[in-house]
């Protein structure tokens, strides 16, 4: 894990309250959130092979 | 003699320290459920996850779970403390009220510009990336702030409980109180899930969505 640089532009910027609730409107959040999720599950699965070998 | 009599006195002076224990239990409960749904339920004292068979019980009151209990009783265990409006989940509860978090949140923001008045020489003295960073971090305060208070419709409304006397079964919001919970549950997982790991990580999957509009 890195830290994220704040000169990137990120998919939704959240030091800005406006374009949260735009992302939440548009449909953004919903991909970061399955983005995320979809990591999250990926990270899990290499975790239980990890543990079996 | 005198033996018998000492042994006689501690077994009475035990037994009524777990009369006053139990009258504890009854008191801050609603009633004296002894069984919910198949399973005794005992004083949440001398409960402990850990040992053998603690899932074939339910403690009476709240206490965090660390491991994994057995499919469905986590949610029999909650309806329990739900139905004895237990003032340990009581208060549990009000952790995750948007009201609660958007005060918190709000006396941050305020703390931090008000370091930014007193202390100017030292925000001064930041070089043009620390000086970027330091205010990227206040906006992105004031965005959580504002997501509680305005989003999450907390509305610079205060709760007049303590800390220590938080009770979402006795809340001063009435029957708004289980909304008030929701929608800072919805927040944080909205902040915590998707905004939050936007800022803190830099796993390749996020950061290749960057394009989509």
């Amino acid at each position: 894990m890195k830290w994220y640089h704040y000169d990137e532009t990120p998919i939704v910027d959240p030091a800005d309250y406006d374009d949260v609730l735009r992302a939440i409107d548009d449909g953004r959040i919903i991909k970061v959130v399955e983005e995320h999720e979809a990591y999250m599950k990926e990270k899990e699965l290499e975790e239980k092979r990890k543990k079996k070998t | 003699m005198l033996r018998g009599r000492e042994l006689k006195l501690a077994s009475i002076e035990a037994l009524r320290k777990r009369v006053e224990r139990l009258k504890r239990e009854v008191e801050a409960s609603k009633g004296r459920i002894r069984e919910w749904r198949g399973r005794r339920v005992v004083p949440s004292d001398g409960w402990d996850e850990w040992r053998q068979g603690a899932f074939d019980v339910f403690p009476s009151s709240f206490v965090p779970i660390f491991g994994e209990p057995p499919e469905g009783w986590m949610r029999d265990w909650i309806d329990l403390l739900v139905e004895l409006k237990d003032p340990s989940l009581g208060r549990w509860r009000c952790f995750d009220c948007v009201l609660r978090r958007a005060s918190e949140l709000r006396l941050d923001v305020e703390r931090r510009r008000r370091l930014r008045d007193e202390d100017k020489e030292f925000y001064e003295g930041l070089s043009p990336g620390e000086r970027q960073e330091f205010e990227r971090q206040d906006r992105l305060k004031v965005t959580e702030y504002r997501l509680y208070n305005d989003l999450g419709e907390a509305h610079d409304r205060v709760c007049p409980l303590d800390e220590d006397k938080m009770d979402f079964f006795r809340c001063p919001f009435g029957e708004e109180a289980e909304k008030l919970v929701q929608d800072g549950r919805l927040i944080e997982s909205l902040w915590d899930t998707s905004i939050g790991t936007i800022t803190i990580t830099g796993d390749r999957r996020l950061l290749s969505l960057r394009g989509i509009k």
